[in-house]
C-alpha cells in the first residue's frame, strides 16, 4: 500500500475523469478506488467549500471571543460577565442539536464546534474572574471532555481534531507540571476507534498510537519518579521510548501485510513509513560523537529493569515479526530484507546493553560506536535504494538518497578523527556503496535469469 | 445510531457541558461566600497565560515554610502531597504557623500542594497565586509592587512622606478560607489599614 493519503483524492479525481472519458466504468473506478479506501468524489464542490470556509469563520469567531475574554473586562460586573458566557455557550450548541433535527448534519457540526469552543472559553473565564490559581490544565481537560462525546456522535472530524488537540495539550501541561496524566491514554483508544470505525482519518489514528507511545514513555517516567512524587525523566525513558516506536512500526508492517480491510492495511503502510523515517533520523543523529558521549554516560542509568524490558520488547516484537514473515515467504529478497532490519535491531540492543550495563565511555570507545553508526547510516541508504528499485516505492528511493546526502554534508562539516579520518571514513562508505552496487547488478542478473 | 438518539445524547452532552461549568462556578464561589476572612503578604511577578490572559502571579511569604526538625517529622514527603499550614495574625497580618499533614482540629488554616521539599524548607502552592487582570492593570499593579518594594528598602524617614508614602505601602492579598482549608483570592490591597 504505497499510496498514502495526501494522494488518494488526487487518484479519485482522476477515476472521475476516466469515468466522464468513458475509459472505465463507475463501477470499475469504484472497485478500484476501494483497493486505497477512497471512493468517487460526489457532492457539490462548492458544498464542500462553503462547509470548510463555514468551519473556519466559526474558529475565527471563537478565536475572537477567546482574546476578548482575555482582555478581562471589568466594565462589566463579573456575575453577568459570566452569566452571559454560559448562554452563549448553551445557546450556540442548541443551536447545533436543532440543525441535527432539522436533517442538515454540516451546519450542525459547525455550530457545535463553535459552542465547543464558547464552552471552553466560559472554563477560562470563570477561572479568570474567580482568580483561579490551582492546577489550571484541569480546565483543558474538562474542555476536552465536553467535546469529544460531540466528536463521536456526530462523527465530525474537526469536533475530533479539536479533541484530541486539547488532549495532547492538556497531556504535555500536565506531565510538564509533573502530574501523570492518566486519562489521556483512554482518549487516545477513543482515537483509534473513530479512525477506524466512525470515520476514517489517517491523521486522528497516527496521532492515537503516537499518543500511546508517548502516554507508555511517560508512564515509566511516573513509575521512575513514584517515590519522591512527580515525573523522573532519564535515559531509561529514552531507550525505552524507542522500543516502543519499533513495536508500533512492526504492528504496523504486520497491520499493512495482514489486516483484512484496506482503511486498517492504509493506516498501517502509514506508520511503518514514518516509524522507517523516525529510525532514520535516530540513526542520523548518533552519527555525532556528542550524541554518543550522552547514551554511553553511566550516571544516566540507575534502573536497569527498564533497559531489559525495553531490550526485551524491541528485540523480541523483531524476532516474533521476522519469524511470522519467514513462515510466510523466505525468499533471497526477504532474507536481505530482514537481515538489513535486523542488523539495526542488533546494533540498538548491543547499544543500549553497552550504555546502561558497565559502559565504556571513554574517547576511544565513543570513537568506535560514531563510526559503526555512520557505516550503519550507509547500510540503510542502500538498502532503501534497492528496496525502493525491487518495490517501486518512490517513497523509499528518496528516503535512501536523503540519508546518504544528509551524511556525507554531516560528516564533511563533522569530520570524525580530524582530516585523515574523514577521509578514511569517506573512502568506506564509497567502498560499501560500489560493492553494494556490483552486488545488486550481480543479484539482478541471477534473477532475470531464473525469470527467462 | 439513529437520529433520535444523536439528538438525545447531543442534549446530554449540552447538559454535561452546563453541569460543568456550574460545578466551576459553585467551587469558586463557595469560599468567597462561606469562607473566613485572611490577609496575606504577596511577593509578585508579572506573565501572561496563553489560555488565560493577563494575570500577576502571587507569590506569598507562606510559600516557604517549615524548619529541619518539622521537616524529618512531616517526612516522607512527595511533591503533590497536601499539607495544611495553620495561620496566626501578628503585625496585622497572617502567617505561617504550625504545619501538619492532617486537618487541624481549629483556628484559621490553610491548604497547599507541596511543590518541591528543601533541607531547610518546603515550597507549598495554595491555588490563590494568579490574579487576573487587564494588560495595563497588570502592569500598573507589578510597576507600583516594585515601587513599593525599593520604597521599603530605604529607612522610613526618607520613603514616607505625602504621595510617596502611599505609593510605598505594601500589597497583601484578600483570601477566604473554607473549613477545609481551600482558599479564594479576594482582592489585592496597599498597606493594612482598611483590613
Amino acid at each position: 500500500m504505497k499510496l498514502l493519503r495526501a494522494l488518494k483524492n488526487e487518484l479519485a479525481s482522476e477515476a472521475l475523469t476516466w469515468v466522464e472519458k468513458g475509459l472505465i466504468t463507475k463501477d470499475q473506478a469504484e472497485k478500484i478506488l476501494r483497493l486505497y479506501d477512497a471512493s468517487l468524489p460526489t457532492g457539490d464542490k462548492s458544498a464542500r467549500g462553503y462547509n470548510v470556509l463555514m468551519t473556519l469563520a466559526a474558529f475565527f469567531i471563537g478565536l475572537a471571543v477567546i482574546v476578548l475574554v482575555s482582555a478581562n473586562w471589568e466594565q462589566i460586573p463579573r456575575t453577568l460577565r459570566m452569566l452571559g458566557l454560559i448562554s452563549i455557550t448553551t445557546g450556540t450548541n442548541l443551536m447545533g442539536v436543532r440543525a441535527y433535527r432539522g436533517q442538515r448534519p454540516n451546519a450542525g457540526k459547525r455550530w457545535l464546534f463553535l459552542g465547543s469552543i464558547f464552552y471552553g472559553t466560559s472554563i477560562m473565564l470563570i477561572a479568570q474572574i474567580y482568580h483561579l490559581g490551582e492546577h489550571f490544565p484541569d480546565g483543558l481537560y474538562w474542555w476536552m471532555l465536553g467535546t469529544l462525546p460531540l466528536a463521536f456522535l456526530t462523527k465530525g472530524f474537526i469536533l475530533m481534531l479539536m479533541s484530541m488537540l486539547l488532549s495532547y495539550i492538556w497531556f504535555v501541561v500536565e506531565a510538564g507540571l509533573d502530574f501523570m496524566p492518566w486519562t489521556f491514554f483512554f482518549v487516545m483508544l477513543a482515537g483509534i476507534y473513530y479512525a477506524t470505525k466512525l470515520h476514517g482519518s489517517i491523521l486522528i489514528f497516527f496521532a492515537s498510537v503516537f499518543g500511546i507511545n508517548l502516554w507508555l514513555v511517560t508512564l515509566s517516567s511516573w513509575w521512575l519518579g513514584r517515590a519522591k512524587g512527580g515525573l523522573d525523566a532519564s535515559g531509561e525513558s529514552i531507550v525505552l521510548s524507542t522500543a516502543c516506536a519499533m513495536s508500533t512500526v512492526i504492528i504496523g508492517a504486520w497491520m499493512e501485510r495482514r489486516a483484512l480491510s484496506e482503511r486498517m492495511k492504509n493506516y498501517g503502510a502509514v506508520i511503518r513509513l514514518w516509524g522507517v523515517r523516525a529510525g532514520l533520523i535516530l540513526i542520523l543523529t548518533f552519527t555525532f560523537e556528542t550524541s554518543w558521549r550522552g547514551l554511553l554516560d553511566p550516571s544516566g542509568y540507575d534502573h536497569p529493569f527498564l533497559l531489559v524490558l525495553s531490550l526485551v520488547l524491541g528485540v523480541g516484537s523483531f524476532i516474533f515479526a521476522a519469524f511470522c514473515q519467514l513462515r510466510e515467504k523466505s525468499d533471497r529478497e526477504t532474507i536481505i530484507k530482514l537481515g538489513v532490519t535486523g542488523l539495526c535491531v542488533t546494533f540498538w540492543g548491543v547499544a543500549v546493553y553497552a550504555a546502561g550495563f558497565g559502559a565504556d565511555a571513554t574517547p576511544g570507545a565513543v570513537r568506535v560506536w560514531t563510526v559503526l553508526t555512520n557505516l550503519l547510516a550507509v547500510v540503510c541508504g542502500v538498502a532503501l535504494i534497492i528496496e525502493a528499485v525491487y518495490e517501486t516505492s518512490t517513497a523509499y528511493f528518496y528516503m535512501g538518497i536523503a540519508v546518504l546526502l544528509c551524511l556525507a554534508l554531516f560528516r564533511y562539516f563533522d569530520l570524525i578523527g580530524d582530516y585523515i579520518g574523514g577521509a578514511i571514513l569517506f573512502m568506506v562508505c564509497g567502498g560499501i556503496l560500489m560493492a553494494s552496487a556490483r552486488f545488486w547488478k550481480k543479484f539482478a542478473a541471477k534473477t532475470e535469469e531464473k525469470t527467462a | 445510531m439513529n437520529s433520535s438518539k444523536v439528538v438525545r445524547g447531543l442534549v446530554a452532552v449540552v447538559v454535561f457541558q452546563l453541569l460543568v461549568l456550574s460545578g466551576e462556578y459553585l467551587t469558586s464561589v463557595a469560599p468567597l461566600w462561606f469562607g473566613e476572612p485572611a490577609i496575606l503578604k504577596i511577593r509578585p511577578v508579572d506573565p501572561r497565560s496563553l489560555f488565560r490572559g493577563n494575570y500577576v502571579a502571587l507569590n506569598y511569604d507562606l510559600e516557604e515554610v517549615g524548619n529541619e526538625e518539622r521537616i524529618s517529622e512531616l517526612k516522607p514527603l512527595k511533591t503533590q502531597d497536601i499539607l495544611y499550614v495553620s495561620l496566626k495574625k501578628k503585625d496585622g497580618y497572617h502567617q505561617a504557623g504550625s504545619l501538619s499533614k492532617t486537618k487541624p482540629n481549629r483556628g484559621l488554616f490553610i491548604r497547599g500542594r507541596v511543590q518541591s521539599v528543601g533541607p531547610s524548607s518546603i515550597n507549598l502552592k495554595y491555588g490563590i497565586e494568579a490574579y487576573f487582570a487587564p494588560k495595563d492593570r497588570a502592569r500598573d499593579i507589578e510597576k507600583r509592587i516594585r515601587k513599593s518594594r525599593s520604597a521599603n528598602r530605604v529607612p522610613t524617614s526618607s520613603a514616607a512622606s505625602g504621595s510617596e508614602a502611599s505609593e510605598s505601602l505594601l500589597p497583601y492579598a484578600r483570601v477566604r478560607l473554607l473549613s477545609s482549608g481551600k482558599a479564594a483570592l479576594e482582592d489585592l490591597q496597599w498597606g493594612l489599614e482598611d483590613f
